[in-house]
């Protein structure tokens, strides 16, 4: 295979040097040589053109997005997935065990690794189930299920929330280096609501949830993570409350990290205001307050990642009324230009965002990658940051079409996606 | 009819009362008591060769037959879908039932639905003109507006008056009707409830939030008495329904304390000797309740009247 040569492009990655022109060589599998502009010289390349003002930066790691194949895949298939990942930039996309059946054996694990390996797309990681069946009872074979190359474990879209279950869980994952992935949450308190528990449920007459269960849990699992010494990470974490128990963990020394998702970054509990069923996620939209919160979280360096929280949910459970549809959003296609409109508005640096999306998300899933650096995967993604377009449910490659950006204006889009030096969009 | 007509309105939909204006709401309650005062000795010709679906999710025995009579009175042609025996109990989605509807053409279908949002849901997907008779714990406009109707009839103002909204805030679209329409005519409000049924940031409406029935009730003009839906709340919401008659139940005792003209309202189906007591409940000088069944179906004639001329500048 000839090597490829991207020539004086912009190169940003989450390094403090970075964010210069350079000459990148990319070869079989990896990058062969980074340099400074018009230094690489050999014959045995082709240079790749691109657009002036384009960037060459790592492919986006997501820590979280839904798999309906195995199961729904009317609503969603691994090829529909995958290509949707390449789109949006993602090289490496972590999807959770709540498939059918669900990811709570090894078995299911090889298949699924197997047949994403088969169309050469983004590579497919795979959260094991922490407790068998999902059902928050009895711990699942964790340690067969990383020998099979889980990267974690975790209840999927319910929390972790038998407390000896997670002691265990916390626990014995430890052993195995993996992380344990919490959705928090408590359900005696959520069940059956329908939005965040504010003026805003009370004039529309949703079914509201306080917006401090997410920190009770966190406090909770705080103490078990003292307790076990477990790694813990909290996934699409969207309140005030739930930050601030973050950074009491964090400054504790406790092994934890936290990412949120664009929703939370963009959009408030405003947004029901017409009973849109787009707009029915978990968890569900928050204040404007706590979205100030997370915007700041983001760019002080409490949250470690931004993950899409891609969740297809087919037409049919999203044409019903606000209490009776599922929660979810697509938002692999959307990832990188929401995370940019926080650099757009001087919210976070370009550099920040970069590290939100590729090197944060990797170290919480010890991955070796991230690094546009000789002898690094070539996992990369070359983008236009200025590129307006308009969001569309209806032009993603998903089989469903459930945006919570609908129409929104979006800038910055990713022009092409390179996973292991092969072009995959 | 010459002469009629609801400008600033070009809603052929009436899902709720919040965002209407005073004004609008003031027409409507003057052809509601034009209405009222007809006594239906005759049936008017408004609504001939209109079609009008009773679509009711959850039972409902006045607001049905308010709604029928309304339209009858009007002489429309009026359907009523029984919901428990069709194919919604089959597992048919919502819009399916009413896109299924909506193709005969009818020009208003009646929403009662279980689900906040769904008559606004419904509104984006059919021609007809959608007309909210309870959404969840959303709205219930028919509602506010009859009791608006009768209020004015006996009070003759709603500015300046004093109403107390006593029961379960919580749960009650019937409350958050009222409380739109009775801030945006000027009227003072207060809620009362126990905490556990009186919901998060309920004061940013402009009601005054009290806890204790007794500090809630002093000089009222009004009491509206909110049904306690006992058949799920007991032991949940509220520890009994003893307790909740000691602490929030209406009588002729504790009404006293209200302006000595105060009149009683609720919007049925009552549970005596719970949120009300028996003698009160039957007590004409101070009970409005038969006064709001009348007032339902001319509240609802006048309601059809004004989507009607809208629909008819649309399709017409």
């Amino acid at each position: 295979m000839r090597k490829l040569l991207f020539q004086n492009i912009r190169v940003i990655d989450s390094n403090a040097s970075s964010d210069t022109f350079k000459d990148v060589l990319v070869g079989e599998k990896n990058f062969v040589g980074v340099d400074k502009p018009f230094s690489i010289k050999n014959s045995n390349f082709q240079i790749v053109e691109h657009p002036k003002n384009s960037i060459l930066m790592p492919g986006i790691v997501d820590l979280r997005a839904e798999s309906k194949d195995p199961g729904e895949t009317h609503t969603d298939n691994l090829e529909t997935l995958l290509r949707s990942a390449a789109k949006g930039g993602v090289t490496s996309l972590v999807c959770l065990p709540n498939t059918s059946p669900i990811i709570d054996e090894s078995s299911i694990v090889h298949s699924l690794a197997k047949r994403s390996e088969s169309f050469n797309l983004s590579k497919l990681l795979i959260y094991g189930a922490a407790s068998i069946g999902l059902e928050d009872e009895k711990m699942s074979e964790l340690g067969l299920l990383a020998k099979a190359g889980v990267v974690g474990f975790t209840n999927a879209h319910k929390p972790i929330y038998n407390p000896l279950l997670m002691r265990r869980v916390l626990s014995y994952s430890q052993m195995l280096n993996l992380p344990v992935i919490q959705h928090a949450d408590i359900p005696e308190l959520s069940s059956d609501t329908e939005a965040t528990e504010s003026e805003i449920s009370t004039r529309l007459g949703l079914r509201g949830v306080p917006s401090i269960t997410e920190a009770m849990l966190i406090e909770r699992d705080l103490q078990l993570v003292k307790l076990t010494g477990g790694k813990y990470h909290v996934s699409h974490i969207s309140t005030k409350e739930g930050l601030s128990a973050i950074e009491k963990g964090k400054n504790d020394g406790c092994n934890i990290s936290c990412d949120t998702s664009p929703p939370y970054m963009i959009l408030n509990d405003f947004s029901l205001i017409n009973y849109d069923t787009r707009f029915k996620l978990s968890p569900p939209l928050r204040s404007e307050e706590d979205r100030l919160s997370i915007v700041e979280a983001l760019s002080n360096g409490l949250i470690d990642a931004i993950s899409s929280d891609h969740s297809p949910q087919n037409r049919d459970t999203k044409l019903l009324t606000f209490a009776q549809s599922k929660s979810g959003s697509l938002g692999l296609e959307t990832l990188l230009s929401s995370t940019l409109s926080l650099v757009n508005s001087k919210n976070i640096s370009l550099k920040r965002a970069v590290e939100l999306l590729t090197s944060g998300p990797s170290s919480i899933l010890n991955l070796n990658g991230s690094k546009i650096s000789k002898g690094f995967p070539a996992d990369f993604i070359i983008i236009d940051l200025n590129k307006s377009w308009v969001a569309k449910g209806e032009e993603m490659l998903s089989l469903s079409s459930n945006s919570c950006f609908e129409n929104f204006p979006m800038q910055g889009t990713v022009l092409s996606c390179w996973k292991d030096g092969r072009k995959i969009y | 009819m010459n002469g009629l007509n609801y400008d600033g309105f070009d809603n052929i939909h009436l899902i709720g009362i919040e965002g209407l204006e005073k004004s609008l709401i003031t027409k409507l309650l003057e052809r509601a008591a034009f209405f009222n005062s007809q006594k239906r000795n005759k049936k008017n010709e408004i609504l001939k060769d209109y079609l009008v679906i009773n679509l009711f999710f959850e039972n409902s025995t006045r607001t049905k037959a308010s709604f029928e009579i309304a339209a009858k009175s009007m002489s429309a042609d009026i359907l009523n879908i029984p919901v428990s025996t069709s194919s919604i109990k089959k597992g048919e989605t919502l819009i399916d039932t009413a896109s299924t509807l909506n193709a005969m053409h009818p020009d208003f279908l009646i929403l009662r639905h279980p689900n906040s949002g769904a008559a606004e849901m419904l509104s984006k997907h059919v021609q007809c003109s959608i007309i909210n008779a309870g959404d969840g714990r959303h709205e219930h406009p028919t509602q506010a507006l009859l009791d608006a109707a009768v209020i004015k009839e006996k009070k003759g103002k709603l500015e300046g008056l004093k109403i107390a909204i006593c029961g379960d805030i919580l749960n009650s679209r019937v409350a958050r009707s009222n409380i739109h329409l009775l801030i945006t005519m000027g009227a003072i409000v207060n809620v009362i409830a126990p905490p556990t049924l009186m919901p998060v940031g309920i004061e940013k409406m402009g009601v005054n939030v009290f806890h204790d029935l007794n500090l809630g009730l002093k000089s009222a003009d009004i009491i509206m008495i909110l049904r306690l839906q006992n058949e799920r709340m007991i032991g949940s919401e509220t520890p009994s329904k003893r307790e909740y008659y000691d602490l929030f139940g209406i009588n002729e005792e504790n009404i006293r304390l209200a302006n000595k003209d105060v009149f009683i309202m609720h919007p049925g189906p009552m549970n005596r000797g719970v949120e009300i007591d028996s003698l009160l409940a039957d007590n004409n000088e101070r009970s409005l309740i038969s006064a709001q069944v009348e007032m339902g179906v001319s509240v609802r004639m006048a309601c059809l009247e004004m989507l009607k001329l809208s629909r008819d500048k649309i399709y017409k």
